[in-house]
């Protein structure tokens, strides 16, 4: 009810501002355009005032799921890291364990079944 | 439990005669080439196994193996089983240890034959005739 009476005062003052614009003395139209710049600036503030606190909120959304996606590929990564790590660790085990590394290992494969060695390996260490 | 077709696979591998191999395999086992036809399949087996592992290894390596290959093959089942179980306790040794070892393989083998032969008497179960058999 009071919005419709004000919009209708705001046309009236409008139709009678369009009618006397050209009778309104100088004073009258410097407080006018004063009242309207005052309008104009109050209303882009709010304007400026409703977007920041739009972008800081949005900002801040962006932020903490950043750190959430963040957190995970650096997980994602270490758990990768780690498995190509064991599986290379496991496949030179694998790869080490046939014959063919036996023959071509440090010792002879006589060395690893030659039980004279071996006692005179243990005799030497009871010498010590 | 093997598949059938990996079972028939092996077994086809392992019949397989010196002429049938590649040139790749002859190249590697080169030094069996006069007694490859006598060996018996499981042997054969284990020789195309050390085949396939060659070209993985550096060419100081290759040489050891081409070198110890004949004596291998020579061994007894009961020895290179004994010789596998050691050969991955060494692995497992700190390089410091296996230096060490390799060491005392060299004295080892500077000592007359005759002490050797001592050593190796007293212990006389690692060359039985039967194992010689498989």
């Amino acid at each position: 009810m009071n919005q419709e009476h004000e919009t209708e005062t705001a046309e009236r003052i409008v139709k009678l501002l369009e009618k006397n614009l050209d009778t309104l003395d100088g004073e009258v139209l410097a407080r006018l355009k004063l009242a309207r710049n005052k309008a104009l600036e109050a209303h882009t503030e709010n304007l400026t005032t409703s977007v920041g606190s739009s972008l800081a909120s949005y900002f801040g959304h962006y932020v903490r799921q950043h750190r959430v996606i963040s957190s995970a590929a650096l997980l994602c990564s270490l758990v990768f890291v780690g498995f190509i790590v064991s599986q290379q660790y496991i496949g030179q085990e694998t790869v080490e364990q046939g014959d063919a590394f036996l023959l071509g290992s440090e010792l002879p494969p006589e060395a690893y079944v030659d039980e004279g060695f071996n006692k005179w390996l243990a005799q030497d260490i009871n010498q010590q | 439990m093997p598949s059938n077709a990996h079972v028939i696979a092996k077994s086809e591998k392992s019949e397989k005669t010196w002429a049938e191999l590649t040139d790749n395999q002859h190249k590697v086992l080169a030094p069996l080439a006069s007694e490859w036809d006598t060996l018996r399949p499981w042997q054969r087996e284990k020789m195309l196994d050390i085949a396939h592992d060659y070209p993985k290894m550096d060419s100081k390596k290759q040489e050891l193996v081409q070198r110890r290959l004949n004596r291998w093959s020579r061994m007894t089942p009961y020895e290179r089983e004994n010789a596998r179980k050691n050969y991955q306790k060494f692995q497992s040794m700190p390089q410091a240890k296996k230096d060490e070892l390799r060491k005392k393989w060299k004295e080892y083998k500077q000592l007359p034959q005759n002490q050797r032969d001592t050593l190796m008497r007293e212990h006389p179960e690692i060359y039985k005739d039967q194992e010689l058999e498989n």
